[in-house]
């Protein structure tokens, strides 16, 4: 590399940067695609890659003890560590990403009808609901925000990312301060909170937790919640506590006395079963606010579980003695990407878990 | 990283401690106004404050790019551009947006 700083890099333990980004990066299109296509060849193959090109990194990491970090010499970078320069520009590359299924989320959000609304709407203009399939957009908000219990999961994996990115800078201060015991320590309470993180995403998505969590798989949203051209058997439809929060008197109560469910009858527990009687015929196509919501959470969450493989090869290199406080910075640019997947999250969990 | 910060005894001298409280404060504002039935416009409201205040606190303190030079908060922000790009590409495009499009460049299905 012609652009690293001159000072300490003399000799032959000068930094001349690694393959090993390459290698992943030649990797990673074959697992894309494996992916798409199904093609375990193709998965196979990248994995392998992919694998190779992190091992290389690994090794190479491992030898390094930080007293030759290559700094940049090129403007607007000069003399900033050309790993950390790294480290920027790939999340960069990573806003991207999530930038794309942002403008999709407000996208759609937008422009699709939402659920409850169309619901009212078609009900108050006498339609006909039975064997029809409505294309509209149902938050995963309405399963998750309607009580406690539901939100429960999404809270807590938001206060335990919050904790993870403070205990991470609290392992690179004792990394600095060369407290082994402690970094080893604060590194692995941000893995035991990452882990949280991932069981309770599996909770809120497939298992549920009792009577009071449900997973959206038992609820009914999933990415197949609707087949195009088939049967309506697998459209979603409100049930349990959405069910009860659609048809809860204070929806039904905002309306004018015009309102279907009030016209002609004084009861408001009339009025409920009414509603719920209607809702039952409301078939809804919601794949599409499904898909966004488990492609930008899961993405999110994949983003998490390379994070805590990251996070388990810096408290092997931590508890094999290798970091010090001249290549501490390790952790600190492990941190730079935590941090971001905290960041991130900022945005996630109002947009799809709250509003 | 500016290591002055970890000198201090007193965790409430600590940037990185308080940057820490203010962001669990922040999302136990965020999950009330939940919580606390409003007008979905003023929850939305409140929400994007919340995610504004979060995510300034975590880029410029926990990413540290308060102390960085400047030329990494540029390329921080640089995406915003392409942000826009893609918001207004897609984000605010009408569900028939692609049906107007040249032929050569629409999917035939």
């Amino acid at each position: 590399m012609s652009d690293y700083g001159d000072a300490h890099h003399d000799g032959d333990h000068a930094h001349h940067g690694s393959q090993a980004p390459i290698i992943v990066a030649a990797g990673l299109p074959f697992i894309f695609i494996g992916f798409i296509t199904s093609g375990w060849l193709f998965l196979g193959i990248g994995l392998a890659i992919t694998a190779g090109g992190l091992l290389v990194w690994m090794r190479e990491d491992l030898g390094f003890d930080g007293s030759h970090e290559p700094m940049a010499a090129l403007n607007p970078y000069n003399n900033i560590e050309i790993r950390k320069v790294g480290m920027w520009v790939f999340l960069m590359s990573e806003m991207m990403v999530f930038s794309s299924f942002f403008a999709s989320y407000v996208r759609y959000r937008t422009s699709i009808p939402n659920c409850t609304e169309l619901f009212f709407q078609l009900v108050g203009s006498g339609s006909q609901l039975a064997g029809a399939t409505y294309n509209c957009y149902e938050p995963a908000s309405h399963l998750i925000a309607h009580n406690f219990w539901t939100l429960a999961p999404g809270a807590i994996n938001t206060f335990a990312l919050i904790i993870s990115s403070y205990t991470l800078v609290l392992a690179l201060v004792n990394a600095k301060r060369a407290n082994t015991r402690k970094t080893t320590m604060w590194l692995s309470v941000t893995l035991g909170l990452g882990t949280l993180f991932l069981i309770l995403k599996l909770t809120e998505w497939y298992l549920g937790f009792g009577t009071n969590i449900p997973s959206l798989q038992s609820e009914g949203y999933m990415l197949d919640s609707m087949t195009s051209g088939s049967a309506t058997a697998a459209s979603y439809q409100w049930h349990g506590g959405v069910l009860n929060d659609v048809c809860s008197a204070s929806m039904i109560g905002a309306e004018a006395d015009t309102h279907p469910f009030r016209s002609g009858i004084q009861n408001s527990a009339d009025q409920i079963a009414a509603c719920k009687h209607a809702a039952h015929d409301f078939n809804m196509n919601i794949r599409i606010s499904a898909s966004l919501f488990f492609i930008t959470t899961g993405t999110h969450g994949l983003h998490v579980f390379l994070g805590l493989l990251m996070l388990l090869y810096l408290i092997y290199k931590n508890m094999t003695g290798r970091f010090s406080p001249m290549n501490a910075q390790g952790i600190e640019y492990f941190a730079l990407y935590w941090h971001f997947v905290d960041l991130v999250w900022v945005v996630v969990f109002p947009a799809f878990y709250l509003y | 990283m500016g290591d002055t910060h970890h000198e201090s005894t007193s965790l409430f001298k600590d940037v990185y401690f308080l940057n820490f409280v203010v962001l669990i404060i922040f999302t136990i504002i965020e999950v009330g106004a939940v919580a606390v039935k409003m007008p979905p416009t003023a929850t939305a409201l409140v929400l994007i404050s919340v995610g504004v205040v979060k995510g300034i606190g975590i880029a410029a303190l926990f990413m540290h790019l308060k102390e960085d030079p400047n030329s990494l908060t540029v390329t921080a922000l640089f995406p915003i551009f392409f942000i826009i790009v893609l918001f207004i590409g897609i984000g605010f495009t009408s569900p028939a947006a692609t049906s107007t499009l040249p032929a050569w460049c629409r999917f035939e299905t």
